[in-house]
């Protein structure tokens, strides 16, 4: 029987469009947030300051995590063809999100213990939030093993940071652990490499080749690196919480390994890719994957104090170097497909790619925010406040083209829908 | 009359019937359903019209359509598939 109703049979809608980019629109204003706040307290960058962590925290709940959830909640349902359940959920992830942010990071500002263990709840509850709809998402998914593995991955990592997060939050109010060094280590490897890492890494499977228009990477090759990216994450949380070096420098080794085998399939994929011209939106997609075996590099230089403050700068290059890089280099390609597909007329017409990528601001933001990325990556080694200043700043004036970027993108998508050009 | 060109993993499989070209990317891992149909368009001999059997709604290949002067329309199909008719429109209807 044929479905007369040709819109029945198309599963996996669209969310409406002010979902994904309310996270996005908002991720870009943590983004200016975060650099104005290590601007401005950059004399006591050195080490984990509260200032430092309400920097570094403005980046991995207010831009990476933001982000993540804006684009997992609109592309995992088109990849695994299941709808979301519950729109209302997103929206209120969204909202937890943004109360959790901006209380957790301005009261580590201020150094105000109670309310950031409050912060820290909201956004945790929003993060468990997060989980749920990406479980839901997932049960039942039997194709796409490597993109839905890696999503596992991250969906539990993300569960397990809420139970570390939580403890860490009220242990600010409490103070009740005795050694919270190794907690922190734990919840921050599982924070970058498991939640973050593994869903950047799973999305690139799919991502990558989508936008080069190349064939997937091969599938061994990605279960290969999948099976190391998660044994090495193990391996370093265990090896973090039991404080046993050998394990998380048997996790570090996994997880270069893990991300040279799916760095090595990509590319063999990209090779083959039916768009010779990618243009310049490729360079920051490749320069954070290539700095995430380099995070995790001087991770154990840390371990062998090797040099001075590389325990930072591991924490550094994993967030601004490896995260925050792949991850802008994405949205400045994925928020104007959405828009795209989102602006399609009764008549069937829709804008242009080409015409929506405003590509001088896309090659400003990655210019400066490279600058950005070794000046403080510098001033953090040989603690020297002017190098973390002036990197904030062009980190700063960075996000502000990321913003204009993003800008431009919503003027040039109103002007298609009001004028048709 | 109805004669099969290709049936691969990475291709999916085409034909050609009374009606034009074929396009079955059922089963593909994405994105390859994607790249299957974007070569195929770029097949000299692939005329004005596609039909695609998708077992997904392709919403990003829309995007890459629109910029090659592609258009699309989902019509009719059995339970479990997305069939999607192409046609090569207007390029400038997208500049009007």
């Amino acid at each position: 029987m044929m479905i007369v109703d040709p819109s029945q049979n198309a599963k996996g809608r669209l969310l409406p469009p002010d979902i994904p980019f309310r996270f996005f629109a908002t991720a870009l204003f943590f983004h200016i947030l975060a650099w104005v706040v290590l601007f401005l307290q950059s004399k006591d960058a050195g080490g984990l300051s509260w200032p430092m962590l309400s920097a570094l925290h403005l980046i991995t709940l207010g831009v990476l995590a933001m982000t993540a959830a804006g684009a997992s909640f609109q592309l995992l349902p088109v990849a695994t063809k299941r709808g979301v359940r519950a729109e209302g959920l997103c929206r209120l992830v969204y909202w937890l999100l943004v109360a959790g942010v901006a209380l957790f990071t301005g009261s580590l500002v201020h150094e105000l213990p109670g309310l950031a263990a409050l912060g820290g709840g909201l956004a945790a509850l929003a993060l468990f939030g997060m989980a749920i709809l990406l479980i839901d998402n997932l049960m039942g998914v039997e194709d796409m093993p490597v993109a839905t593995g890696h999503a596992w991955a991250a969906a539990l990592s993300l569960l397990t940071v809420e139970v570390m997060g939580g403890i860490l939050a009220l242990n600010l109010a409490f103070g009740f652990l005795e050694n919270r060094g190794n907690l922190v280590l734990a919840h921050g490897i599982l924070a970058l490499f498991g939640f973050m890492g593994m869903l950047a890494q799973g999305f690139s499977t799919i991502l990558l080749p989508m936008f080069a228009l190349a064939p997937a990477p091969s599938e061994k090759l990605a279960r290969i690196a999948l099976f190391c990216n998660a044994l090495g994450l193990l391996c370093a949380v265990v090896g973090a919480l039991l404080e046993v070096r050998p394990l998380l420098v048997a996790g570090g080794l996994l997880g270069i390994l893990g991300m040279a085998v799916l760095g090595w399939s990509l590319l063999a994929v990209y090779k083959k890719r039916l768009r010779k011209r990618t243009g310049f939106f490729f360079l920051p997609i490749w320069t954070g994957l290539a700095m995430g075996p380099l995070a995790i590099l001087c991770g154990l230089a840390a371990l062998f104090d090797l040099f001075a403050n590389a325990g930072v700068l591991f924490l550094w290059v994993s967030v601004a170097g490896w995260l925050l890089t792949f991850l802008m280099g994405v949205l400045q390609r994925i928020m104007p497909f959405l828009a795209s597909m989102h602006s399609v007329t009764a008549m069937g017409r829709t804008p242009l790619l080409s015409q929506l990528m405003a590509e001088g601001w896309a090659k400003a933001h990655f210019a400066l925010h490279l600058t950005a990325v070794i000046s403080v990556g510098a001033g953090l080694v040989v603690e020297s406040p002017l190098a973390v200043r002036l990197g904030a700043a062009a980190g700063l004036l960075g996000a502000l083209a990321m913003s204009a970027y993003g800008l431009e993108l919503f003027k040039r998508v109103r002007r298609f829908k009001r004028d048709g050009i | 009359m109805m004669a099969c060109v290709k049936d691969n993993s990475e291709d999916g499989k085409v034909w050609r019937s009374q009606d034009g070209w074929h396009v079955d990317v059922r089963g593909l891992q994405p994105p390859n359903p994607m790249v299957a149909i974007l070569r195929l368009l770029e097949m000299p001999d692939i005329g004005q019209r596609l039909v695609v059997h998708h077992d997904r709604e392709p919403f990003f290949l829309y995007p890459e359509l629109a910029e090659r002067g592609w258009r699309w329309r989902l019509v009719p199909a059995e339970p479990g598939e997305v069939r999607l008719e192409l046609w090569l429109g207007d390029a400038s209807a997208n500049q009007e």
